[in-house]
């Protein structure tokens, strides 16, 4: 993908997909299912759901539909074999890798109309919830139990549970907590046939394959999930969120890596580096020192007992690593800022005077940080990009950000190839090119470079049994033979402008 | 050594033990050519498990992968091959003051592979999770003889599917598991675990007592008085006719923290009612832990079901038994509680109708034919999508042909 971006950046036209008007066969089935409110086919409406946040790779789905049933999805789904047209769900939208790039056009399924929690039942550590549920709702309604969903992607304020199942996401917090399939019990799936299954569900250890394990994470190429069923967590009992303060990267990455080797599982490590906090400050005016090269939150929490010695622990490891200061979030009120500023951190690149940016989405082991902060650092100055760098780092999850202006194709150009060659190094460094948005379609010329060809065989085998004919979501996740999959399809326009991560 | 699958039914299979992985091929390729099968095997402890062996083959033992591929402490993660025994692999990581938090049944002898194919797991699930929740890669031997990789060695990462969880709990039907990368744990700085009794009235109470209790155990479990004499566990308990053990593992003044929490709560319950002792702390948890974990897969008796219920309904079915049970015999049944899930070790089939949640867990080869070994789920469609999983993965049928799905 990455390569022909360039090339039609490069060319600097984008051109429309052919299919100016929908098929009204197609319309008329569609409207009969879910009725002519719940069906969109003008093409400005169509416009917006041509792309998601990866704004490189657009097309226009032949229509958008809103179911509000399973039901209404199967027969969605039989219509679309049929009439022999691709479609493909979508939640809120909110994907970085294009998993929500309806490839080849076709019938995109809208699951926001499907928003219901179907059921909370603290007792049984359980709720069951629509695909369009979005994220933090969920946390929102558990509050009264003193119950949580874990996964809490920076973007949970916007993203849906479905979307969080189809690209198993992670989120600050799953350094301790894990990520979403660590939390996933259960999948209602239509088929792409318009069969139903359930799999697993609030009663552990179902017999057979884990099938739920199998399809979170599975980028929507398995079917259309209609129903979920969730774990809930206990709220910790308390809280300690330090801020440490380094004037080197090298002495805050190694910090991390410090606090991992010394036997502690803390709640959540993240590192904003000095580009990063001057747009945060800008926003928020937390107070964060202008002039240091890094800071990082670092969080514990747990049961009241214990919980200081162990924050006292990761200050002494914080100083041990010649951070020039630690503080203190006192307040549940400062704790949230803080929190509101690392979540929060992306909407405020604006701030930097760019007028794009691209998020990339890389993994290293933990320990080999300090390595690939040095790598990106040296490419930036290759390539004379600006870029910064907002991330994960207790799980080694780095989301450099390089900043742009889209309209010179020569930077457009200088921005892919370091993307490229920072994802390259990742995977040298025994690590992947995706740590929480998906292969989608940005990503797919690198899975040959982390799997092998009987590797990616075996992959297109296991999807083939669910989606024998690759009518969902086709030209996701998997290569084709030629290596780039189904890449003439995809119109490459701008590079994108916005993300959350 | 329980036998549920006649020990008859396996002594007519062949062992074979490839030194290599590519060797290994081999084995499967030919088994394909002439239509056998081929049967994993590592500790050999689960063969009860599932029904029985459905084609004549190899059984193909993984004893030559013990070596251990990549260990970076620091990072948390270990590489290990599948043959390696579980007790073995965990010496390996609390030499670096870590673990793989996971309670596996007779772990001295089973292997990783063999772990994973049956999802082994015990007491501690309630606090940690199982297998799933820890394996981030994994190599495997596919029907095409081809070693196939998923997932990879750092501890985020979702590019490609997740082939970690397809051979999780697939008796080993989709192919043969050579090497796994593992997210590991520092190993807990105190443990500690508590024992009370209490009556058939006041169980459901309790339970829902230590569900919303204010402590965080790491595992919950419920045990008939008859299920712990059976164990011969070194402890004495209680006289009640039901037994609560809960365990704790964090920081040492969290411990203690939790015990004296726990013991408050449980406290209160014992002033509003008789039907309660006192609470006792227990020596030695990790021994206690391990036996219960191995009780399913050693008991004496021929038949054991593992029930699967919500947590809810665990303290109405564990009395549902008791009541049924035979008045000679107290009933054998012991619970990881707050999982839902039962174990229920029976000396014979009875008359009484067994539970369609109910997985015949380990049972004699005729008691096996007479009933669906998985329970009801074998009725549902999802089970038909599986078998066409299985078709679709392995469509020659080579691996441990009729363990998951009987004589298709």
């Amino acid at each position: 993908m990455i390569t022909a971006a360039v090339s039609t950046a490069a060319g600097g036209i984008a051109k429309e997909p052919a299919s100016a008007s929908p098929p009204e066969e197609l319309v008329r089935r569609m409207q009969e299912i879910v009725g002519p409110d719940n069906v969109l086919t003008a093409l400005a409406d169509r416009a917006v759901y041509e792309c998601d946040g990866f704004t490189l790779a657009k097309t226009r789905p032949d229509v958008v539909v809103f179911p509000r049933s399973t039901d209404q999805i199967v027969a969605i789904v039989r219509a679309c074999r049929e009439l022999n047209v691709p479609f493909l769900p979508r939640g809120a939208g909110t994907s970085l890798a294009g998993g929500c790039v309806p490839v080849g056009g076709g019938v995109l399924i809208a699951l926001s109309r499907m928003k219901r929690i179907l059921e909370i039942n603290v007792r049984d550590r359980y709720a069951v919830v629509e695909p369009g549920v979005v994220n933090v709702w969920l946390t929102n309604a558990l509050k009264p139990y003193g119950y949580h969903y874990a996964p809490d992607p920076s973007s949970q304020g916007a993203c849906t549970i479905g979307g969080n199942v189809a690209t198993n996401s992670g989120g600050p917090h799953t350094l301790k907590y894990g990520v979403t399939v660590n939390h996933i019990l259960g999948v209602e799936l239509v088929l792409p046939d318009g069969r139903v299954i359930t799999c697993g569900g609030p009663v552990e250890d179902t017999p057979g394959y884990d099938l739920t394990g199998v399809i979170v994470g599975s980028e929507g190429t398995f079917g259309i999930v209609s129903k979920v069923w969730v774990r809930l967590t206990p709220n910790p009992q308390a809280y300690r969120t330090l801020l440490g303060v380094f004037d080197s990267i090298d002495d805050a990455t190694n910090t991390i890596s410090a606090i991992i080797g010394a036997g502690i599982v803390p709640a959540a490590l993240e590192m904003l580096d000095r580009t990063m906090i001057q747009a945060v400050e800008a926003a928020f005016h937390f107070g964060f020192p202008l002039d240091a090269e890094a800071v990082v939150i670092m969080e514990v929490d747990g049961l009241e007992a214990g919980l200081q010695e162990e924050a006292d622990r990761i200050e002494a490891i914080a100083r041990a690593h010649r951070a020039r200061e630690v503080r203190k979030a006192r307040t549940e009120a400062e704790r949230a800022l803080l929190w509101k500023a690392r979540k929060q951190a992306f909407g405020t690149i604006g701030r930097l005077g760019y007028p794009s940016y691209c998020t990339q989405d890389g993994v290293v082991p933990r320990t080999r940080l300090p390595e690939i902060m040095r790598f990106i650092v040296a490419t930036a100055r290759k390539y004379q990009l600006g870029i910064c760098n907002v991330f994960h780092a207790g799980d080694g999850n780095i989301h450099p950000i390089l900043m742009f202006d889209e309209r010179d194709p020569d930077q457009v150009r200088r921005v892919l190839a370091a993307s490229h060659e920072i994802l390259a190094e990742c995977i040298r460094l025994g690590g992947s090119v995706t740590g929480e948005h998906g292969i989608g379609v940005e990503k797919l010329d690198f899975m040959p470079l982390m799997f092998s060809q009987d590797d990616l065989h075996y992959m297109v085998r296991l999807r083939s049994a669910f989606n024998p004919d690759n009518r969902c979501s086709p030209g996701k996740m998997l290569p084709t033979a030629g290596g780039c999959a189904e890449g003439h399809q995809v119109v490459q326009t701008h590079p994108g402008r916005r993300a959350a991560v | 050594m329980a036998e549920g699958n006649s020990t008859a039914s396996w002594n007519v299979y062949p062992v074979v033990t490839p030194e290599s992985v590519a060797a290994a091929g081999d084995v499967i390729r030919h088994a394909r050519s002439c239509g056998e099968g081929v049967f994993p095997h590592g500790g050999g402890h689960h063969r009860h498990v599932g029904y029985p062996p459905a084609k004549p083959g190899v059984l193909l033992s993984t004893q030559h992968w013990q070596q251990v591929a990549d260990y970076p402490v620091r990072d948390m993660t270990i590489t290990v091959q599948a043959g390696l025994p579980l007790a073995r692999l965990q010496q390996i990581l609390a030499s670096e003051g870590q673990w793989l938090p996971v309670d596996v049944p007779l772990a001295d002898q089973t292997t990783l592979g063999g772990a994973l194919a049956v999802n082994l797991s015990g007491p501690r699930r309630y606090g940690y999770g199982t297998l799933r929740d820890y394996v981030i890669g994994i190599r495997f031997l596919s029907d095409e003889g081809v070693e196939i990789q998923g997932g990879g060695r750092v501890v985020k990462n979702v590019a490609g599917y997740d082939l970690m969880k397809l051979h999780i709990g697939a008796l080993g039907t989709l192919g043969l598991i050579t090497q796994v990368t593992l997210k590991v744990r520092p190993r807990p700085e105190a443990s500690a675990a508590v024992v009370w009794g209490c009556s058939e009235q006041r169980l459901s109470e309790v339970l829902d007592t230590v569900h919303s209790s204010r402590t965080r155990p790491v595992a919950v479990e419920v045990l008939s008085r008859a299920a712990w004499q059976a164990m011969e566990l070194a402890v004495s308990a209680p006289s009640a006719p039901w037994l609560l053990l809960v365990g704790f593992e964090e920081k040492a003044s969290t411990v203690r923290w939790q015990l004296a929490t726990l013991r408050d709560e449980i406290q209160r319950l014992h002033q509003q009612g008789p039907g309660l002792t006192d609470i006792m702390e227990l020596a030695e948890p990790a021994a206690i832990w391990t036996r219960l974990t191995d009780w399913p897969d050693v008991s004496p008796w021929p038949i054991v079901e593992k029930v699967r219920v919500r947590p809810s309904q665990m303290a109405q079915r564990l009395l549902q038994y008791a009541a049924n049970g035979d008045t000679d015999r107290q009933t054998l049944v012991h619970a990881h509680a707050l999982t839902g899930i039962i174990w229920w070790h029976r000396a014979e089939a009875g008359t009484d109708h067994p539970e369609p949640d109910s997985i015949l867990w380990r049972a004699p080869a005729e008691y096996k034919r007479q009933r669906p070994v998985w329970g009801r789920d074998e009725a549902t469609s999802t089970w038909s999508f599986m078998q066409e999983l299985k078709r679709a993965l392995d469509p020659h049928n080579v691996f441990n042909p009729g363990r998951l799905f009987g004589n298709l």
